[in-house]
């Protein structure tokens, strides 16, 4: 048995051999706490997390990752919304990227990674309940071919969904610093297909809000609570709309525009 | 019309940004976004008003008819009241 530490929860992953080693690759050193959640991942790639099937057969590295995506989000204390996440150079504030699987935020949040920001999720935005500090989440980053390309990227992918290790477009430095705690200074809701250049429009703060709560993973436990963070959240920011085409005039349009805060 | 009171629902949760209000029924997990006219009629309950002289103020605060503002917000007010924001009741004597 492995596990790894995401989020609040220690994950112990039962998986066949070849898919430990390719985790090990992509999440690094396991941890050695005691475990509080388990991701079982069969040959045939079927996934349990604490006993119930999340997915049917399929490729096993996808499963695990998926797996461990689930129980991580299940177990955080706190309010996670579907998100990609940075932390804008120079000032140190968080941008995030609300939005749906499939919808470029992947992509939208490596390019403002390239251009400069620091990577802190391309998957959830973490706060405390109430608020306050966002916590990096920075789980590997899926990619497709598309993407890769786009992004002119030339880095070893893993399964069949093409994952990026964080610490290869972001690495730490060598003093292990964390990068969570910047202030959610922006709230950028993205907007693929646009024809012409990049574009930031400012956004109605009780909209960014209830966005907020729509793209929450987990409102309902808390409603109330999840109710006050969101709207505290987009009080605290600015809020926006990017129309954009290509990802990296998206990025660029982002960092000069929000990068002196 | 006449003789009715709009009243917010114990329990409802709300935040004001920007002029817009966001509300949380009691026992919801799923909120309402109000546009400028329901926010505005919203913060005319505080808890509760008489829904004809709250459609009258409104009426005064954007130049048109009360007949018009009351056509505008009656869709609200079935929103509010089927979601388990608010209660309408009539008035007592």
């Amino acid at each position: 048995m492995t596990a790894w530490r995401w989020l609040d929860s220690v994950i112990a992953v039962r998986a066949p051999a070849r898919v430990l080693t390719e985790l090990q690759t992509l999440l690094g050193a396991p941890s050695v706490d005691g475990t509080t959640a388990e991701v079982v991942v069969g040959t045939d790639g079927a996934v349990l997390v604490d006993g119930a099937e999340l997915l049917p057969a399929g490729d096993p590295l996808e499963g695990a990752l998926s797996g461990l995506n689930a129980a991580a989000l299940a177990g955080v204390q706190g309010f996670a919304v579907h998100a990609g996440v940075v932390r804008l150079p120079r000032v140190g504030a968080a941008v995030a990227f609300p939005a749906v699987s499939g919808a470029g935020k992947s992509t939208l949040t490596v390019a403002c990674v390239l251009g400069g920001a620091g990577y802190l999720s391309d998957e959830a935005l973490v706060v405390p309940w109430g608020g306050g500090a966002v916590r990096a989440y920075r789980r590997p980053v899926g990619l497709s071919p598309w993407s890769l390309a786009v992004l002119g990227l030339d880095v070893t992918v893993h399964g069949t969904e093409g994952h990026v290790p964080a610490q290869d477009i972001d690495p730490l430095p060598a003093s292990g610093a964390h990068p969570s705690g910047a202030v959610l200074a922006h709230i950028v809701l993205p907007r693929r297909g646009h024809d012409g250049p990049p574009v930031l429009t400012p956004l109605d703060r009780a909209h960014a809000a209830e966005v907020l709560l729509r793209r929450s993973f987990n409102h309902w436990t808390d409603p109330r609570s999840a109710f006050l963070t969101a709207a505290g959240l987009a009080r605290g920011a600015r809020c926006w709309t990017l129309d954009y085409g290509d990802p990296r005039g998206g990025a660029r349009c982002v960092l000069e525009t929000l990068g002196d805060g | 019309m006449s003789g009715e009171v709009l009243a917010r629902a114990d329990g409802v949760l709300d935040q004001e940004l920007d002029g817009q209000v966001l509300l949380l029924p009691p026992g919801s997990s799923e909120v309402l976004l109000l546009n400028e006219v329901a926010s505005a009629l919203w913060q005319l309950l505080d808890p509760v008003a008489d829904l004809e002289s709250a459609v009258a103020t409104l009426a005064t605060h954007y130049g048109v008819a009360a007949e018009q503002v009351r056509a505008d917000v009656q869709p609200v007010i079935d929103l509010l009241v089927a979601q388990g924001a608010a209660t309408l009741s009539a008035r007592r004597a």
